[in-house]
């Protein structure tokens, strides 16, 4: 809202507000005080119309008694008034009697006389029997029971006798009782005037036209018209509550809506005798027409002042407003760029503000133009800076363009090569690439926003992710195979690089996760490690069985080795027969070589699986020898055997013994099986070499032939078949030697030439590690 | 030898216990069989033998849980035994029994009658 139309409001609030409470005040007043007025004025009008009314009741009264006392010449009584003779003596009476009373001044209570004679005269007997009457079409009729109550008391009813009608409202009848000498009844005299009597125009005599006064009976029948409805009465059926609270014994002057559906004031009095109403009514429309007219004035008046105080109004306000506005249109002029607009100059002594404030304005003014020429010269030197400057920025730009083109090209590049996503340092997903929806099956609006937790697969435990976060908004990236769960439910592995991208500050400003999709990569190595798991969950139960195996198959071989041996102790036990001992023998060769062959495939069960433990100890290497070289002339009682040892002093070996020993013993059997029965020779010896120890066994037996040389240390290879029984061996011998020999880090070989022996060789390598060649003192 | 020394000879099996038992008598050693190794674990700690021949893989409880309540009682040094063992040599668990004071040597099932007797003698 501008300054305008503020100041205006202005003026019409204080103008009018108080002019309004002033009319609203004394209207009021007004209106009360011609209420009162009005009210006052029908009051007493009212009073003096009943003091009318009652007086004119009262003289037909005494006129009607006036009349009963006429008929005592007559000399009537009950036995006489049905003679003939007699009732044409009442009728020529009563005839008389109202010619009389028509030239009569009796009747000249009222103003006109024409309207205020006796219409008609009735006389019947105490039955209610109509004996004579002015009006004859009436003799021989009753009298309606209206008129029989009552007539001890004189007393005027409405209601009468007509024509046509026995009984009607449009007369008022008045009745006195006739009396013989004794004073006993014998009749009764009616006298009839008609109801105009009371005309509406009698009783709005005096007064003003805006009202009117009626008389009302007590069941609410109109006594007199209205004036649209002259001497007809009317019944309202009691829609005046006004008129029974009267007839209750209530005077009543209130505001209400009348028969007539009009608002009025009105008055109600009971006449004295209790049996009529009179009723008072204003309209209050007329009461109030002057004060509309008042009401029409004033608003006149309050128009012209209206425009009179806008005019006034707009007029100040101009005044005030206008420089203001140009003042503000100079300024946005200023503040397009035009500083050569112009203000009209006011007289430097004027004492107005606003004259003094735009004076004020245009020096302001003055003072811009003259910096501003100046800095036109400053901004001249500047451009030239500028400039220059600017060349050098354009080929910096170039140089950025590129290097931008290069970064765009690599994005490409990594977007085609891998999923992207990048987050801010809140952890919400500000970027992915296609390839990320790709996998992911999400869109990128249902991407964008979120946590990167919304792929989470919930494999990983919080440790793992708490670590990558740590890593992360440390500055440091971030590398781990991630599982991720797709928007369909679906698990894929991701290699991931997460690294954060630092801002001028050194700390995060967002996180660049590059992942490539290892899904089949990790599913292929789920396969293997549970294939893994298989064959050692099969291997430990191999173990198992061999352990078990060992234990179960020697046990047997324990009661029958004993036994043979036992047999064989001629000499604690008793003595057998030769054929005897050579059984007991066969038993126990066999038996040993059971025990044999099961040991075997054990070793060779355990060399397969890589099972075979070696006990590393330190020995004396001579010691050793010497042992071996007991424990194995046994072999060699059945044979003319030159068995020799050989091995240097004082050194000391570490290595499995046993294992070693099982070596040699292998290797000594087999010698003692292939020499010749005669001149058989057999050489163990130990050499050190460099730093390695060289046991070697020599036989001068048939040799192995050089085709058959690599399948020596295959299983369960011979090499003639048909020596086999004659050998003995389980086949498996050799295999795991060399099997021992590699467990000790060594190596085994043989060099043979067939028909002239074969020597096999094994060297335990690095004194370091199994042997040390420590010269004792 | 003027005293006949007195062996105990625990195993679960009743054929090996047979005949050690009556090799060992004929070999004029007294001799004690137990097949239950609860029962042996009692007798060793009951009574005093010259020598305990103890079988390794036994049902419910083995000779190296013998040995090994033995030494927790503290009375493992006092005992000469002998153990019996068909993986003899070969695991580290039966080297670390051998370098305990009260072991007095392993025999590999089968066993070697006359080893045996090398055993108990030395």
């Amino acid at each position: 809202m501008n300054l305008n139309s503020k100041l205006v409001i202005l003026f019409l609030c204080i103008a009018l507000i108080p002019i309004m409470i002033l009319e609203g005040i004394s209207i009021t007043e007004i209106s009360d005080d011609l209420v009162n007025q009005k009210e006052s004025a029908l009051d007493s009008s009212l009073i003096s119309k009943i003091s009318d009314i009652e007086h004119y009741f009262d003289t037909r009264q005494t006129q009607t008694k006036l009349f009963a006392t006429t008929f005592f010449p007559l000399q009537l009584d009950s036995n006489n008034i049905n003679q003939p003779q007699t009732l044409d003596k009442i009728q020529i009476h009563i005839d008389a009697m109202l010619v009389e009373t028509r030239s009569n001044s009796l009747d000249n209570f009222e103003d006109d006389t024409s309207r205020s004679s006796i219409e008609a005269i009735f006389i019947s007997d105490v039955d209610g029997n109509i004996l004579a009457s002015t009006q004859r079409e009436f003799i021989g009729h009753k009298l309606p029971s209206d008129l029989m109550n009552d007539a001890d008391q004189s007393k005027y009813f409405f209601g009468g006798l007509q024509k046509n009608r026995i009984f009607s409202h449009n007369y008022i009848t008045f009745a006195e009782d006739l009396k013989d000498t004794n004073g006993n009844d014998y009749g009764r005299i009616l006298l009839q005037t008609p109801l105009n009597l009371i005309d509406p125009q009698d009783l709005s005599k005096g007064l003003n036209n805006d009202h009117e006064i009626f008389l009302v009976d007590s069941v609410s029948r109109q006594v007199t018209s209205d004036s649209s409805v002259k001497y007809s009465t009317q019944n309202w059926n009691n829609e005046y509550n006004q008129i029974d609270k009267c007839f209750a014994g209530q005077s009543i002057s209130e505001q209400y809506i009348n028969k007539d559906g009009k608002e009025v004031l009105g008055i109600l009095k009971l006449l004295e005798d209790g049996n009529l109403c009179i009723v008072g009514e204003i309209e209050l429309e007329k009461v109030f027409s002057p004060i509309y007219d008042l009401q029409f004035k004033l608003l006149s008046v309050f128009s012209m002042l209206l425009v009179g105080i806008v005019l006034l109004a707009i007029f100040f306000s101009r005044t005030i407003s206008s420089p203001i506005k140009k003042l503000s249109t100079t300024m946005n002029e200023i503040r397009k760029g035009n500083f050569n607009v112009k203000l009209d100059k006011k007289p430097e002594s004027s004492n107005n503000e606003l004259d003094q404030l735009t004076n004020g304005f245009e020096k302001l003014l003055h003072y811009v133009k003259s910096t501003q020429d100046n800095l036109k010269g400053l901004v001249k030197v500047q451009t030239k800076k500028l400039e220059d400057s600017n060349t050098a920025l354009v080929e910096n730009m170039n140089l950025i363009k590129k290097q931008q083109e290069d970064l765009s090209n690599f994005k490409e590049a990594l977007d085609k090569s891998a999923n992207v996503l990048i987050t801010d340092t809140t952890g919400s997903i500000i970027y992915v690439n296609d390839d990320f929806c790709k996998v992911s099956k999400f869109s990128r609006e249902e991407l964008l926003g979120q946590n990167p937790r919304i792929v989470s697969s919930y494999h990983h435990d919080k440790e793992f992710f708490k670590n990558m976060w740590e890593t992360i908004s440390s500055g440091k990236a971030w590398k781990g195979d991630i599982k991720n769960k797709a928007k369909d439910g679906s698990y894929y592995w991701s290699k991931a690089t997460i690294s954060p991208l630092l801002g001028d500050d050194g700390k995060p400003e967002q996180y660049i996760a590059i992942l490539t999709d290892i899904t089949n990569q990790k599913i292929l190595e789920e396969k293997l490690s549970e294939a893994l798991k298989n064959v050692k969950e099969s291997e430990l139960r191999k173990e198992e069985f061999s352990s078990m195996m060992t234990h179960e198959l020697n046990t047997p071989l324990v009661p029958i080795k004993g036994y043979c041996e036992m047999l064989k102790d001629t000499d604690t036990f008793g003595t057998l027969n030769d054929d005897q001992l050579d059984f007991i023998g066969k038993i126990e060769s066999n038996a040993t070589l059971l025990e044999r062959l099961i040991s075997d495939l054990l070793d060779v069960q355990k060399l397969d699986m890589k099972k075979m433990t070696f006990v590393i100890t330190e020995f004396s290497l001579d010691e050793f020898m010497n042992e071996l070289e007991e424990n194995s002339k046994h072999l060699m009682k059945n044979k003319e055997i030159n068995f020799t040892v050989k091995c240097p002093k004082n050194l000391i070996l570490k290595s499995d013994r046993h294992r070693l020993r099982q070596v040699l013993d292998n290797l000594i059997r087999n010698s003692v099986d292939f020499v010749p029965e005669k001149d058989g020779k057999i050489l163990v010896e130990a050499k050190i070499k460099e730093n390695n120890v060289i046991f070697s066994v020599c036989d001068n037996g048939p040799g192995i032939p050089k085709e058959k040389q690599s399948n020596i240390f295959k299983k369960f290879y011979q090499i003639d078949t048909s020596h086999t029984r004659k050998h003995g061996g389980t086949g498996l011998g050799l295999v795991i030697c060399k099997g021992i020999a590699e467990g000790l880090e060594g190596k085994i070989w043989l060099e043979s030439e067939f028909g002239k022996g074969t020597s096999f060789f094994i060297c335990l390598p690095a004194p370091d590690k199994q042997v040390i060649l420590n010269k004792m003192a | 030898m003027n005293t006949i020394m007195k062996v105990l000879i625990v195993d679960d099996n009743q054929d090996i216990t047979g005949l050690l038992s009556k090799f060992l008598k004929a070999k004029g050693f007294e001799n004690v069989v137990t097949n239950d190794p609860r029962d042996g674990l009692e007798r060793i700690k009951e009574e005093n033998y010259d020598v305990v021949l103890l079988d390794i893989s036994m049902p419910e409880m083995s000779g190296i849980d013998i040995i090994q309540t033995l030494e927790r009682e503290k009375i493992l040094k006092d005992q000469k035994i002998v153990i019996f063992s068909a993986t003899a040599f070969t695991t580290s668990q039966i080297n670390d029994l051998l370098k305990k004071e009260g072991i007095q040597g392993c025999l590999k099932k089968p066993i070697q009658l006359n080893e045996l007797l090398t055993a108990i003698t030395s």
